[in-house]
């Protein structure tokens, strides 16, 4: 049986390996409050990286990211959890592609002067702004520009190929992979990744890695609107071999996060005795 | 890295599956469904110790009873596997068939009924003679909001409609199964558990709301589910296992034990 699988059963977490979940939202929702304040989401989310066996999070806006409402009051947020955490919290700012182009390079370069290198666009949920439309593409030539990341909950497949195309060198990774047309594209285009985040299907996971390879994945959890655990379990369970669940559990999102510059240096040290 | 505080091992929780469907599917989006050989494969995988099943035809073909009695042949001898029928409510109104349709269910050995709510909305004067033989048996009844999967949204209708069934039927536990909403179930699911004693949750709604009653109105209100072949077993098996809020005894309530009690309760 794999050790990771044994491991992850026995109720012991995934020891020795480095686990970073590459999707998580921290923040004020329309819904529900899921924390009460920064000290408590600080204080709360190393308790559930360290109940679950998870050494960072990359940290994402709660209920300012959609639209209608002022996403830098979100990033603020982040910033904040970001200097409390700076170790296992890795903050990807928002904007919202509706705003005028000024404000949006505006708070751009206030997040990136602050440390922010990745970026976790939403534009579905914001009026579906389209994913080519110029005041994106404006944002992916200003993280182009900066080697930042580009995360965002989805793209059209045409939409994805055309800007992967377009800026070769930057990383873009989509959320809430289920498989299906997104196993070509991770294939053919070495920047485009695939955050595993989804209520998906039997099989779902062992067929995108066939298709495209593991290093094509990164765990993903959509946590604190879900417990971290529900990320790692397909991973845990997934018909792939041990060194192929390192990957998505975390190697291949440090190595991410360090060629952008934003990898903590406990991570760093962690991903060199890893690799 | 390793987890601050071991988690109780997965074994421990004698995991208990509420909603497994048998059958074969032909859908982009699904692999090809469940045998019986494959779905005790499945359970070993994922270490569940036993699973209410369906078959995916009664959800959908009418008459259900083909399906449903298809159901029987193939889990006959299998003591892991527990039929399901899905029913509805009898054309002719009255106490007699749907007592007739019951007493048919509970000699063929099913103990528990999956309802299927889109097919009949729930209304209290379409369900109450059915929900009232059920009753009588104390039938754990699985309210299914799906169409082609077991997961489904309700709408304001449908909470309130379930919310006066319920009312009406005090001794009847019945299971909101598989619901899922995005970035939230209804709003009103939660207030509803927490009023009405005897409705459940299943954990298919994993954003926080399912910890939020297991914590607020008690874990004996929640039941384990994969909704297999449909959903990915491994983040519901995981889900219940890595919880940090609830202690041991409670999740194996939740894995399995609450769902034993009711089978138990079945008269």
């Amino acid at each position: 049986m794999s050790e990771i699988l044994k491991n992850w059963i026995a109720g012991l977490g995934l020891p020795g390996l480095l686990v970073i979940d590459g999707h998580i939202h921290m923040g004020e929702w329309r819904h529900a409050a899921t924390f009460a304040n920064a000290d408590e989401a600080a204080a709360q989310s190393v308790a559930a990286m360290d109940a679950t066996g998870i050494d960072a999070c990359c940290v994402q806006s709660g209920g300012y990211m959609f639209e209608g409402m002022d996403y830098r009051l979100g990033n603020d947020f982040l910033l904040e959890l970001c200097r409390r955490v700076p170790d296992r919290l890795i903050g990807f700012a928002c904007v919202n592609p509706n705003d005028s182009r000024g404000n949006i390079l505006d708070e751009l370069s206030r997040v990136y002067d602050a440390g922010i290198r990745a970026l976790k666009l939403i534009n579905d949920y914001q009026e579906r702004y389209p994913g080519d439309g110029p005041n994106l593409m404006a944002v992916y030539e200003f993280a182009a520009r900066r080697g930042m990341i580009v995360f965002n909950h989805s793209w059209r497949q045409d939409v994805i190929e055309k800007i992967s195309a377009a800026f070769p060198d930057t990383t873009f990774i989509f959320g809430h992979y289920g498989g299906g047309w997104p196993d070509a594209v991770l294939k053919e285009r070495a920047n485009v990744y695939a955050n595993i985040w989804c209520v998906a299907p039997l099989g779902w996971l062992d067929r995108g890695i066939a298709n495209a390879g593991a290093g094509k994945f990164i765990l993903g959890s959509d946590g604190f609107l879900n417990p971290l655990s529900v990320g790692i379990g397909p991973v845990a369970f997934a018909q792939a071999s041990d060194a192929d669940k390192r990957s998505i559990l975390g190697l291949t999102m440090a190595r991410l996060l360090e060629k952008a510059g934003a990898l903590p240096d406990p991570l760093r040290r962690k991903l060199k005795e890893n690799d | 890295m390793r987890a601050s505080k071991a988690m109780p091992g997965l074994d421990t929780l004698r995991l208990f599956d509420s909603c497994m469907t048998l059958g074969r599917l032909v859908h982009s989006a699904y692999s090809p469904g469940l045998t019986v050989d494959q779905a005790l494969e499945l359970m070993d995988r994922y270490h569940i110790a036993e699973a209410l099943v369906h078959e995916h035809d009664a959800r959908l073909i009418h008459p259900r009873e083909r399906a449903n009695r298809r159901l029987l042949e193939a889990v006959a001898g299998q003591p892991r596997l527990h039929p399901v029928w899905v029913i509805e409510p009898p054309k002719s109104p009255g106490p007699d068939a749907a007592r007739a349709l019951v007493a048919t269910m509970l000699d063929a050995g099913v103990r528990a009924a999956r309802l299927p709510m889109k097919a009949a909305p729930p209304l209290l004067w379409l369900w109450e003679d059915l929900c009232a033989a059920l009753e009588e048996h104390r039938i754990p009844c699985f309210l299914d909001f799906g169409d082609i999967s077991t997961s489904g949204e309700v709408s304001d209708g449908d909470v309130n409609g379930v919310r006066e069934i319920a009312l009406a039927h005090p001794e009847l536990p019945m299971i909101l199964s598989q619901l899922f909403g995005g970035l939230g179930v209804h709003p009103a699911v939660v207030p509803l558990v927490r009023r009405v004693p005897n409705l459940y949750l299943d954990i298919a709604g994993i954003l926080e709301f399912w910890r939020e009653v297991a914590v607020e109105a008690g874990p004996e209100r929640i039941l384990f589910s994969t909704g297999a072949p449909f959903a990915d077993p491994g983040i519901y098996v995981s889900n219940v296992q890595y919880e940090p809020r609830l202690d041991e005894p409670a999740k194996r309530k939740i894995a399995g034990d609450n769902l034993r009690r009711l089978l138990k309760e079945v008269r």
